[in-house]
């Protein structure tokens, strides 16, 4: 279950970059500041990684999001085995 | 307040300090003070361990483990941003098959050895023939890694067959820089990225490969910042959809574009001739090539471009001339900033040296050079291809600091450092990556004279070309020995007679050099799992192994141990055992012993001191008056570097020509050594992707990556796929001749082939493309060629294509 801190890098376009901000305000497990310029501050918190990967990717395609940079993840105590296993 | 919603705050105040203050506001909070007090985690710097960018992270542990990564936004590379696979970096550690204890090959089975028992063997492998000894290394070797291996084999065993797999990655990149500069690296550095006004990459995807260096440019442009970005290359990439300009180029005629600009320029009369005539001399290839050439003069140098008219560029290479004048007209205006990017697809290149040596030539003759925002640069794969290996000089043919083994002061100056008796470093070159691998995959009665070859940080397995011929065929050659250092199961492993389980980034101390030469350093923060050991103290132990059995070679010129490290009170610390390792900095000891070699070609690197307090400082270092020691952002500059003449504007202090001049090449353009024919009609290049790293050995084991792109598959164009009936998903077969594999097809998938075109990336053990690839290099640089081959496509018969093959595009689609 990784908690996650994200810049998105919005696009010039203030229409669709406005419809981005509402587009991820709307969804429960991203929570956004205020934008800095063209730079949105979020905090994403998912139930798995699946999860947490799905969204990534969903905010990759999102309209008015040209970059997405990563700040800061954590990975949580109870989730290293079941996950790792699996992928050995 | 709950753990979770701590961890939560934390991060959003680590966005919130990235992205930087609101309008109004002058300072962010720090994150770390947050997270610190708040989670218990301790906090501490390390660069990231993938690619050359040389990211910085902050690495959150508690209870022994690495728990969370920020980064790290002092940091000035990467301001505290990530890319996904930096953004993982913490998991690397933690795949369940880590490898944890030495194994031997013990009658075909591999089975668990001491310690002891696996130094005993290679040192008894040493022993019984030194000169058919051999390490093959790699860019991401710390530098005190690499310098003791360096040590062991040039200033042991003198055989010189110590190689890197940066050979197969930026090789041709230190021989172009080499040949132009008298030295090698990139003059610039990031900063050339904020400043430029056209950024030009040549067949090169830093959206995917470098993300957060090009994030830097997206950034200004969404700011609002007018910035011209051209991608010439060979396949759309996602760094195209970022480009006003796309140049597709045929493979190989890159040269004849980089030609046809020099042309325009002086057709056109915008080449800079005060800087030309202040600063370059000409350079022609002799009738055997050479890389240094001959001397022609400017005018001669005007009748070899004359030929590469925009049309007979668009000839030979497809890119129509109207995007040639596109190209001369820029670099003829002297009032923008023009940067050029380049790293695989200009370096594994069969005419590598010649392409970089002309890209620079085109900054030289326009004038586009010094100027923070004009610069050609080359970027790196390796998180230390630059610190390790071409400054270290792990490479074949040379030594450290910028020598090299065939001059003799070097090697008497090499020496003195390491207290050797004279005439101990051989003169002779030692053998390349490919010739390494050929002579140890060869009998030895048929001349294979390499009998054991020890893999450290690598894995050749997977990257090696032609795999079949460089290194599947060792299976059948009892009498040859494979060591291998890993932390993780590998196509390398497989084959291996001893594998070693080695401790992986902060599981260890290190040291590692970026590409815009920036020396980082980082503490060990966790242990490694099971009996696991750092690199460095295997070459160590063997290297005593061998001392305490008499072996001359590990003795100094008064007798002591080659790496002798001692206490204040001049004891010895015996840190090849184990137990004492880290009594004792042993990094440290190794770093500033390295950096006595460092002042030669002006690569002056600080004390380790200073390293530990900076975020990376980038050479020259230089001491100033007050004792404080500062970095230099543009080498051969007089605004930035200390080592150029007052009043000189630029000097390329380390010339070939010996009078501060840089040199200005014509290559011409030729054929590549195999094309497209009647018997395999398309060219097949390889690469990398997003999510993984190199071979998949780390990024594989992060289950996210993973499952992002689980598996290798061959882009193909939807033309050329309509043409055979071939439909998205189906397994085909791809033959070369070398070999063949079956793949699934992805068609319009991330990467877009032009017609005739496949591209098959190298990340998937299962699926290991370089059992395709051609062995063929670059004559100067040794660097094989991965991005060009002739191939054919064909369907299979009665093939299940539409279960079987969907993996890579399923996970790619939107979720």
């Amino acid at each position: 279950m990784p908690v996650s801190g994200l810049v998105l890098t919005l696009s010039a376009n203030g229409g669709t970059a406005a419809e981005a901000i509402s587009a991820l305000k709307a969804r429960p497990e991203i929570e956004c500041e205020a934008p800095r310029g063209n730079k949105l501050p979020v905090a994403v918190d998912t139930l798995d990684r699946t999860k947490d990967q799905a969204l990534w990717r969903w905010i990759n395609e999102l309209p008015g999001v040209d970059f997405i940079d990563v700040v800061f993840i954590s990975f949580p105590e109870d989730e290293d085995s079941p996950e790792v296993a699996e992928a050995c | 307040m709950k753990r979770r919603d701590f961890l939560k705050r934390s991060a959003m105040a680590a966005a919130v300090a990235a992205a930087g203050p609101l309008p109004g506001q002058t300072t962010v909070p720090e994150y770390t003070e947050s997270a610190e007090g708040d989670t218990g985690l301790e906090w501490e710097k390390a660069p990231c361990r993938f690619c050359g960018t040389g990211c910085h992270v902050m690495v959150g542990r508690e209870n022994g483990k690495v728990r969370a990564i920020a980064g790290d936004r002092k940091a000035d590379v990467n301001k505290g941003l990530l890319c996904v696979k930096g953004y993982h970096v913490g998991m690397i550690l933690y795949g369940q098959d880590r490898l944890r204890y030495p194994m031997l090959r013990k009658n075909g089975e591999m089975t668990r050895i001491s310690w002891d028992e696996a130094i005993d063997v290679i040192a008894d492998r040493v022993e019984a023939d030194p000169a058919a000894f051999a390490i093959y290394g790699s860019g991401q070797w710390t530098i005190p890694e690499g310098y003791v291996a360096q040590k062991f084999m040039k200033g042991g065993l003198a055989n010189n067959h110590i190689d890197p797999n940066a050979r197969l990655c930026m090789a041709s990149a230190v021989t172009g820089f080499i040949s132009t500069y008298g030295v090698d690296e990139p003059a610039g550095c990031y900063q050339d990225l904020d400043e430029c006004d056209v950024l030009i990459m040549w067949g090169n995807n830093p959206a995917e490969m470098h993300p957060v260096l090009f994030s830097r440019v997206v950034d200004r442009r969404s700011r609002g910042e007018e910035i011209l970005m051209i991608d010439i290359g060979t396949r759309r990439t996602r760094t195209t959809d970022h480009c006003q300009h796309y140049l597709e180029f045929k493979p190989h005629t890159d040269l004849a574009i980089a030609n046809g600009i020099a042309h325009l320029l002086i057709k056109n009369g915008t080449w800079d001739k005060k800087f030309v005539e202040n600063h370059c001399n000409f350079r022609a290839d002799t009738e055997k090539p050479t890389l240094l050439g001959r001397e022609i003069t400017f005018e001669e140098y005007k009748k070899l471009v004359e030929p590469y008219t925009p049309e007979y560029v668009e000839k030979i290479s497809g890119v129509p001339a109207e995007k040639i004048r596109l190209l001369g007209d820029l670099f003829g205006q002297r009032d923008i900033r023009i940067c050029s990017l380049w790293c695989m697809g200009m370096n594994q290149h069969t005419r590598g040296t010649a392409i970089n040596n002309l890209v620079h030539g085109v900054h030289l003759l326009s004038g586009h050079f010094g100027r923070p925002g004009d610069a050609p640069t080359s970027l790196t794969g390796q998180p230390s291809a630059c610190g390790t290996v071409r400054e270290v000089g792990t490479l074949a043919h040379a030594l450290p600091g910028g020598r090299v083994v065939a001059n003799a002061e070097h090697r008497a100056e090499t020496e003195k450092l390491w207290n050797l008796p004279e005439g101990r470093v051989n003169a002779k070159p030692g053998y390349h990556t490919v010739l390494m691998w050929e002579k140890f995959c060869t009998p030895t009665e048929e001349g294979g004279d390499i009998g054991t070859i020890w893999v450290q940080v690598t894995n050749p397995g997977q990257t090696l070309p032609n795999r079949h011929k460089l290194f599947e065929a060792k299976r059948d050659l009892k009498d040859k020995f494979l060591i291998v250092s890993e932390v993780y199961p590998t196509a390398s492993t497989e084959l291996a007679d001893l594998v070693l389980p080695a401790a992986l980034w902060v599981e260890k101390n290190g040291v590692y050099g970026n590409s815009e030469r920036r020396t980082q350093q980082w503490f060990k923060m966790v242990e490694p799992p099971g009996e696991a050991r750092d690199d460095c103290w295997q070459t160590l132990a063997v290297a005593r192994r061998l001392y305490e059995r008499g072996f001359e070679a590990m003795k100094g010129r008064d007798g002591r141990f080659i790496f002798d490290i001692r206490n204040e009170d001049g004891s010895e610390i015996p840190y090849w055992k184990w137990e004492h390792y880290y009594d004792t900095n042993v990094d440290k000891a190794l770093f500033e012993e390295y950096r006595q070699f460092t002042r030669l070609k002006h690569k002056d690197l600080a004390p380790y001191d200073e390293y530990v307090r900076a975020h990376g400082l980038r050479w020259p270092v230089v001491q100033q008056q007050d004792g404080t020691w500062r970095e230099t952002k543009f080498r051969f500059s007089e605004f930035d570097d200390p080592y150029v003449t007052k009043g000189a504007e630029f000097e390329f202090y380390h010339s070939v020509t010996k009078d501060g001049r840089a040199l200005i090449w014509f290559r011409p353009y030729e054929e590549p050594p195999e094309s497209p024919d009647d018997e395999f009609p398309m060219w097949l290049s390889t690469g990398r992707v997003l999510e993984h790293w190199h071979t998949g050995t780390m990024t594989m084991r992060v289950p996210q990556l993973r499952r992002a792109m689980p598996g290798a598959y061959v882009e193909m164009n939807p033309k050329d796929a309509a043409r055979q009936g071939i439909v998205n998903g189906e397994r085909i077969l791809v033959e070369t001749r070398r070999g063949s594999m079956e793949l699934p097809v992805w068609v319009e998938g991330r990467g877009h082939p032009p017609e005739g075109t496949v591209f098959i990336p190298f990340f998937d053990e299962t699926l290991l493309v370089n059992d395709l690839t051609l062995e063929a290099y670059d004559p100067f640089s040794k660097q094989p060629d991965f991005k060009k081959c002739a191939v054919r496509v064909r369907r299979i018969p009665n093939e299940p294509y539409q279960e079987k093959g969907l993996a890579p595009v399923n996970a790619n689609a939107p979720g």
